[in-house]
């Protein structure tokens, strides 16, 4: 669907970029604060209300990576190291996409993970709710909430 | 079985078991949509943490694309100063 305004008029396409960053950024500072006791949302928290250096930007996650030398998984059966590996690599994954996630142990990422998801799925449902709702006051001309 | 079990206390936390790991990716597959992978089915714990990150990553995208699109729908859409505070209120 598109705005025939922003073909016309492209700053006003640059005002609906920032304005959905900062939807985006009010939709992660909800996330945050709708679980307090989290790993997760404290490490989002001080992702967010970090404050820039003043002459660097951070691109990457500051913290090292994990070296792969160390073992996530104590071998149990010698032949099965490439499954091990396989898995060792996934649990990375998980750790790069759960807020804080490099610093967890892997029963405590594997709770937090469950609880993230919850969190992302209903700050979804709000999302798409808010755009139903304004798509419903787009097509009523007037029409009072 | 012996070996892991001590091999495991004496490394550091971050270490553990075949076992656990079993255990808890078998609980995060109880979360994940029935449409990723279907509950009844052996799925091996790799596939399950492929599937988590895969999900979370979708939902990532979701979180983008619903922010897109409101930011839209708020450029076309009129409303009262009223209903722009709940709006706010229910973001935030």
């Amino acid at each position: 669907m598109e705005n025939p305004l922003s073909e016309a008029r492209p700053h006003s396409q640059t005002i609906i970029e920032e304005r959905g960053k900062r939807i985006k950024l009010a939709a992660e500072v909800g996330l945050a604060r709708s679980s307090s006791g989290r790993l997760w949302s404290r490490a989002l928290r001080r992702r967010l209300y970090r404050k820039p250096p003043q002459r660097e930007y951070i691109v990457k996650n500051p913290t090292p990576p994990l070296k792969k030398e160390v073992p996530l998984v104590a071998e149990v059966v010698a032949g099965v190291a490439e499954e091990k590996e396989e898995i060792e690599d996934k649990v990375r994954a998980l750790q790069r996409l759960v807020p804080g996630g490099e610093e967890m142990e892997v029963d405590r990422l594997f709770e937090e993970t469950a609880d993230y998801i919850e969190a992302l799925r209903e700050q979804v449902g709000v999302m798409r709710a808010l755009a139903c709702i304004l798509d419903g006051m787009e097509s009523r001309d007037g029409d009072k909430l | 079985m012996s070996s892991w079990r001590s091999r495991s206390r004496q490394s550091n936390s971050s270490r553990i078991s075949e076992e656990q790991i079993n255990d808890l990716v078998s609980k995060l597959q109880m979360i994940l949509p029935e449409t990723r992978i279907r509950n009844n089915d052996r799925v091996s714990s790799a596939r399950v943490l492929q599937e988590t990150c895969n999900y979370i990553k979708s939902l990532h995208r979701e979180v983008d694309d619903l922010s897109e699109r409101l930011a839209e729908l708020l450029e076309t859409t009129d409303m009262t100063s009223s209903q722009a505070a709940i709006i706010r209120s229910l973001l935030m």
